[in-house]
């Protein structure tokens, strides 16, 4: 844990300043980075604030040249928003070391923010992201009468089951009416899936909830679970497979099943006239590589016209969520992020469609404060009512 | 006092003495960070316009500050650390392209702006800024004036130094003054000499000592048609660098670089580009670009070329130069350097971290490429004792001349490698300074030695200096 396991990173930065982001990667035409790409590095402009100023203090940090409780150290560290441009565009793949950065923080007893500490607590004491009683996790699924074994599962996640249950009863709608066979779910027993502690500097805490999810899992006969959160898939995906090994069962998000299915000419959905853009969220996207599906599912509904922003795929801007750490620990800086998001999508609809429950709170926030008539839709919720 | 008058002229959000901040503009690629003192600047300041910068000179002046003005802090040569503390300015904020005269052929643009971005716009408009593309997405073209910067594309047309036909630039006292045809009431930016001795060579290659550019003029070329080939030579360096002579000289080729196995090779580690195909029996590789502005003049040119450096014993090597490129063919500009000082090279044990690197960049006439190339393998391999796959060599053609740019690995976490290493450093360029080449790197980079047997040149350097500086507070201590 902590910086050890990153040393050849932090101490190789070769300080190229492709991190920085302030010139075209390709000079000639063609693909590039986007200006401007590192949202830190743009709201709060100093050397610091960089993958490189990171990985810098993180070198000094652990040859003993300056202190886990240095002023604005810890502000440099969980202000990344872990979006990962960083890691496409150098060869160090720095993003990993600075979750490492975290880790050694806590465990040197920095002071780290208010709101990340809460966020631990939280999911120690009550196995969620928001302090909710853990016997409501369910409760978006009290009618639906879901077993708690069966070959295919629904991993709902916090979101969906305290904030947005519309996403998952859209998404377990949508996989009753295509699976041809039933759905199960853990309800109460499926815990937070780790990512706030594996990205907040607590590993063991986000190692602690992932032995627990992992053996309800086995338990439930699962073969397949299935994600509507980009987050939580993700953890899975790479996060479960670094501790557990190859998993006995195939995780994947349901942009991924569904477009599975728009391929085998199988969802039956109606005509729906609108104009959308798709945020790819990063943890999706970048992190996961998921980027032709969910636009996939969206062309195929007919009427549906879908607009590019103008940074998308492997260089889409960050909702500025950060894995809910920077959201939680400097929330002026997340709607800072978010908004700049909004104003692009403004540029080319006046809907965003995105696949992360997460990404759609952010940016629904920040649409509300520009007062923008701008509509945010998880996938499944999109799906879904093409589907009625 | 200084923090709040940094930021009454720049902002708060623009100014700060945070640690953080302060130490993480100590990171250099350059081999400072090891071998030579270097000190935390004591505030940081982002200017974003020229009167906001003279201000804060005026500052800098009255209270006899040390300043340090940093580009992208990308550099292998020695100025973008602070050698003295006080006040670094980073430049970054000045970033735009002001002009692009198509008539006149010439960009204008701030000191901050990326040379990748002054690249891309000026080729949307069908014109070539001839400085190397690979120098990654952030080096800013005031520090690349200040240094002179090399690259690609530099052998027929000169360096970086060469294009500049305007400036306006910051001096210590806060005074701003323009330089060019562009000084005039009613002139613009297009010509370089105006009458009265040329300024502007004061602030080229001048790290930053002289004054600050905030704005820059160059002169631009019309986008040639170009063809790449790659040649492969085995391990006689006679055969290449007579090939080397002959395109300079009767080929006038558009741009040579040439890199040995070990550099060539370092790209397949990071496996992020196709699999390099390079022949065993081949050492030395070659990277020619030939340029024309139709296509029968770069037939005739390429045709030229490659009877070259087939009559001296090239191998044609086909389409090697985009396996060392990599689709998409961006690969090349941005990770190459990146890859080669930082991940391109396997720790020499298992386990072992990766390893930190120093480059330098010498000059010497091409004739003289054994003799340089014998003195850096033997002193490093031979004399102490470093592996021989770390001797990574690059350089550029440079019209009658060589740009030798050889990296040195060492690993940075072991206490005698570093002094082992510093050793080596500086007598390897002492040994090269006496066999005639020359550093043209400002600061403390290079043993003093060989800016001291400049003789009368060099202080009447200093005398100039003292001039446009009198408190010595720009990059303090590098001269």
């Amino acid at each position: 844990m902590g910086l050890a396991r990153v040393a050849d990173r932090i101490w190789t930065c070769s300080s190229s300043g492709q991190c920085v982001g302030k010139g075209p990667t390709n000079p000639f035409g063609g693909a590039s980075a986007p200006l401007g790409f590192c949202a830190s590095h743009e709201r709060f402009k100093f050397e610091d604030y960089t993958a490189r100023g990171r990985l810098y203090l993180s070198r000094l940090l652990y040859q003993g040249n300056i202190e886990p409780n240095a002023k604005d150290l810890v502000k440099v560290a969980y202000t990344c928003t872990t979006c990962g441009i960083c890691d496409e565009v150098c060869t160090l793949r720095p993003l990993e070391a600075f979750r490492a950065l975290r880790e050694e923080l806590l465990e040197r007893g920095a002071l780290i923010p208010e709101g990340s500490k809460k966020v631990s607590e939280d999911i120690r004491t009550r196995h969620n992201a928001f302090g909710a009683i853990p016997e409501s996790r369910s409760k978006w699924a009290q009618e639906l009468n879901l077993p708690k074994k069966g070959t295919i599962l629904y991993f709902a996640g916090c979101y969906a089951s305290y904030r947005q249950p519309e996403s998952a009863k859209a998404t377990v709608d949508i996989l009753e009416k295509t699976a041809g066979t039933g759905i199960a779910y853990l309800g109460n027993e499926e815990w937070c899936c780790g990512l706030p502690g594996l990205w907040n500097g607590d590993r063991d805490l986000g190692e602690k909830v992932m032995e627990h999810n992992f053996e309800r899992i086995e338990n439930s006969g699962a073969k397949t679970v299935v994600f509507s959160c980009a987050e939580c898939y993700r953890t899975f995906k790479i996060d479960y497979q670094g501790k557990f090994g190859k998993l006995p069962f195939r995780a994947i998000h349901v942009a991924e099943f569904l477009s599975q299915l728009v391929g085998e000419k199988s969802l039956k959905l109606n005509k729906h006239e609108e104009k959308v853009t798709y945020h790819d969220p990063c943890f999706l996207g970048r992190h996961s590589n998921v980027y032709d599906e969910p636009r996939k599912i969206i062309e195929s509904i007919p009427g549906v016209r879908l607009v590019e922003m103008e940074n998308n795929r492997r260089w889409a801007f960050c909702c500025g969520s950060g894995a809910g750490v920077v959201q939680a620990s400097y929330p002026e800086f997340a709607r800072w992020t978010a908004n700049k998001r909004i104003m692009e999508a403004k540029r080319v609809a006046d809907t965003i469609v995105t696949a992360c429950p997460r990404c759609v709170e952010n940016l629904k926030r920040a649409a509300k404060e520009q007062e923008s008539k701008m509509t945010i839709y998880d996938l499944p919720v999109f799906v879904a009512k093409a589907m009625q | 006092m200084i923090l709040s008058d940094l930021e009454s002229i720049v902002g708060e959000d623009y100014a700060t003495n945070a640690e953080t901040t302060r130490k993480s503009y100590t990171l250099t690629q350059s081999p400072n960070l090891f071998f030579f003192p270097m000190k935390v600047p004591d505030y940081v300041v982002y200017p974003q316009t020229v009167d906001q910068l003279a201000s804060v000179m005026r500052v800098a002046t009255r209270t006899r500050t040390a300043v340090l003005v940093r580009g992208s802090g990308s550099s292998s040569m020695s100025g973008n650390v602070s050698l003295e503390g006080g006040i670094l300015i980073d430049l970054k904020h000045m970033d735009k392209i002001l002009e692009i005269d198509e008539e006149r052929m010439v960009v204008v643009a701030e000191g901050g702006c990326p040379c990748n971005k002054i690249l891309r716009e000026c080729y949307n408009k069908g014109l070539l800024l001839p400085i190397g593309p690979e120098w990654q997405s952030a080096p800013q073209i005031g520090a690349n004036i200040a240094t002179n910067a090399t690259g690609h594309y530099i052998n027929r047309t000169g360096r970086l130094g060469d294009m500049v036909v305007g400036l306006e630039v910051v001096l210590a006292t806060g005074e701003i003054v323009t330089l060019g045809s562009g000084a005039y009431k009613w002139g613009a930016h297009y010509h370089r000499y105006t009458g009265i001795p040329d300024l502007i060579g004061l602030f080229i290659n001048s790290g930053g000592t002289m004054g600050i550019m905030t704005k820059v003029a160059l002169r631009l070329l019309n986008w040639p048609k170009m063809a790449h080939l790659t040649y492969g030579w085995p391990d006689k360096i006679r055969d290449v660098t007579k090939a080397h002579y002959e395109l300079q000289r009767y080929a006038e080729i558009f741009s040579i670089e040439l890199l040995n196995r070990n550099t060539a090779l370092s790209l397949e580690n990071i496996q992020l580009t196709p699999r390099i195909k390079i022949p065993d029996d081949i050492f030395f590789v070659m990277l020619l670009i030939q340029a024309g502005q139709t296509d029968e003049e770069l037939e005739v040119r390429t045709k030229q070329a490659r009877e070259i450096c087939e009559r001296n014993a090239g191998k044609d090597l086909g389409d090697a130069w985009e396996r060392i490129a990599g689709p998409p063919r961006y690969w090349w500009y941005t990770m190459y350097c990146d890859t080669l000082y930082g991940g391109g090279l396997k720790p020499t044990k298992p386990g072992a971290i990766g390893l930190n690197s120093a480059c330098t960049m010498i000059y010497c006439p091409t004739t003289m490429l054994p003799k340089v190339y014998e003195i850096g393998y033997k002193t490093y391999v031979t004399k102490y004792n470093f592996p021989q796959e770390h001797f990574l060599w690059y350089g550029w053609a440079d019209r009658n001349a060589i740009g030798p740019y050889p990296m040195f690995f060492f690993n940075g976490t072991d206490e005698n490698q570093i002094a082992r290493f510093g050793e080596f450093w500086r007598e390897v360029h002492l040994e090269w300074a006496k066999i005639g080449c020359v550093s043209y790197n400002v600061g403390i980079g290079h043993p003093k030695e060989m800016r001291e047997w400049l003789g009368p040149a060099y202080e009447q350097m200093k005398k100039i200096r003292e001039v446009f500086d009198p408190n010595n507070i720009l990059n303090a201590g590098a001269v």
